[in-house]
């Protein structure tokens, strides 16, 4: 099966704050309008590009990726497509990212 | 018996281009090393403001300072620490440090403010900034 590839960039330039109520493109709504869909697809050939964004707080992040393990997405599909995660413009979201994922699976 | 025997000879163009090289490599070393420390200062001026902004953004509702801008600045900390890392190894990047400095200022469920100074937020947001300034200025 081929490679599915997002850009986190398709679905705004400016992310915002963790949830909807909070303000405009959340990590809420990524989570529900583009990254849950997508894992039901793809699964674990789903590649994520974070790069040509201008900057993400934590709390989209958080809400983004350990939220859909909250939400009920495959968490080894998820691994995976953290693993592969396309993120040059800044490394460490790889680690960062991987981090709120994790917590979320620790008893 | 044969006996080989070496006399160094004057070779004045092998000695031309051991300047030569030598002396570029003089004038690389210099030029990343300033360039290190200018990347350095700017890490520290950038990390100060962030403190201020921070702080300003968290224990005040009426703070002018957006979300995106503290992210935007905390993303042009990550970058230039990647820099400093290229221009010399023995400065990685402090990952966790910055981990810490970045979700005290952007991690949050609700919109809690106004804190207080002394409130936990506030005393980390103090703490990554103070250890990541101390990280580069110890030289």
């Amino acid at each position: 099966m081929t490679n599915h590839t997002i850009k986190v960039s398709d679905f705004t330039r400016y992310p915002g704050p963790r949830y909807e109520r909070l303000g405009p493109a959340s990590g809420e709504k990524f989570r529900e309008t583009v990254l849950l869909p997508a894992l039901k697809t793809h699964g674990a050939n789903l590649r994520i590009n974070m790069d040509g964004v201008i900057a993400y707080g934590s709390s989209f992040l958080e809400e983004a990726f350990g939220g859909a393990i909250r939400a009920g997405a495959n968490q080894n599909d998820l691994l995976a497509v953290i693993e592969h995660l396309i993120c040059q413009d800044e490394e460490s979201l790889k680690e960062e990212i991987e981090g709120y994922v994790r917590d979320q699976l620790e008893p | 018996m044969c006996v080989i025997s070496w006399s160094p000879s004057f070779n004045p163009w092998l000695i031309a281009v051991l300047v030569l090289v030598v002396n570029q490599w003089i004038s690389k070393y210099l030029r990343n090393a300033e360039r290190k420390t200018r990347h350095i200062e700017k890490y520290i001026t950038l990390v100060q403001s962030i403190e201020d902004d921070g702080l300003n953004y968290w224990t005040s509702t009426e703070s002018k300072i957006s979300q995106l801008q503290l992210n935007l600045k905390l993303r042009r900390l990550s970058t230039l620490s990647q820099k400093i890392q290229s221009l010399d190894k023995r400065r990685p990047v402090p990952k966790v440090t910055f981990l810490e400095l970045k979700q005290a200022i952007t991690l949050s469920t609700e919109d809690e403010r106004p804190i207080s100074d002394d409130s936990e937020r506030a005393q980390k947001i103090m703490w990554a900034s103070s250890a990541l300034q101390s990280y580069y200025l110890d030289d």
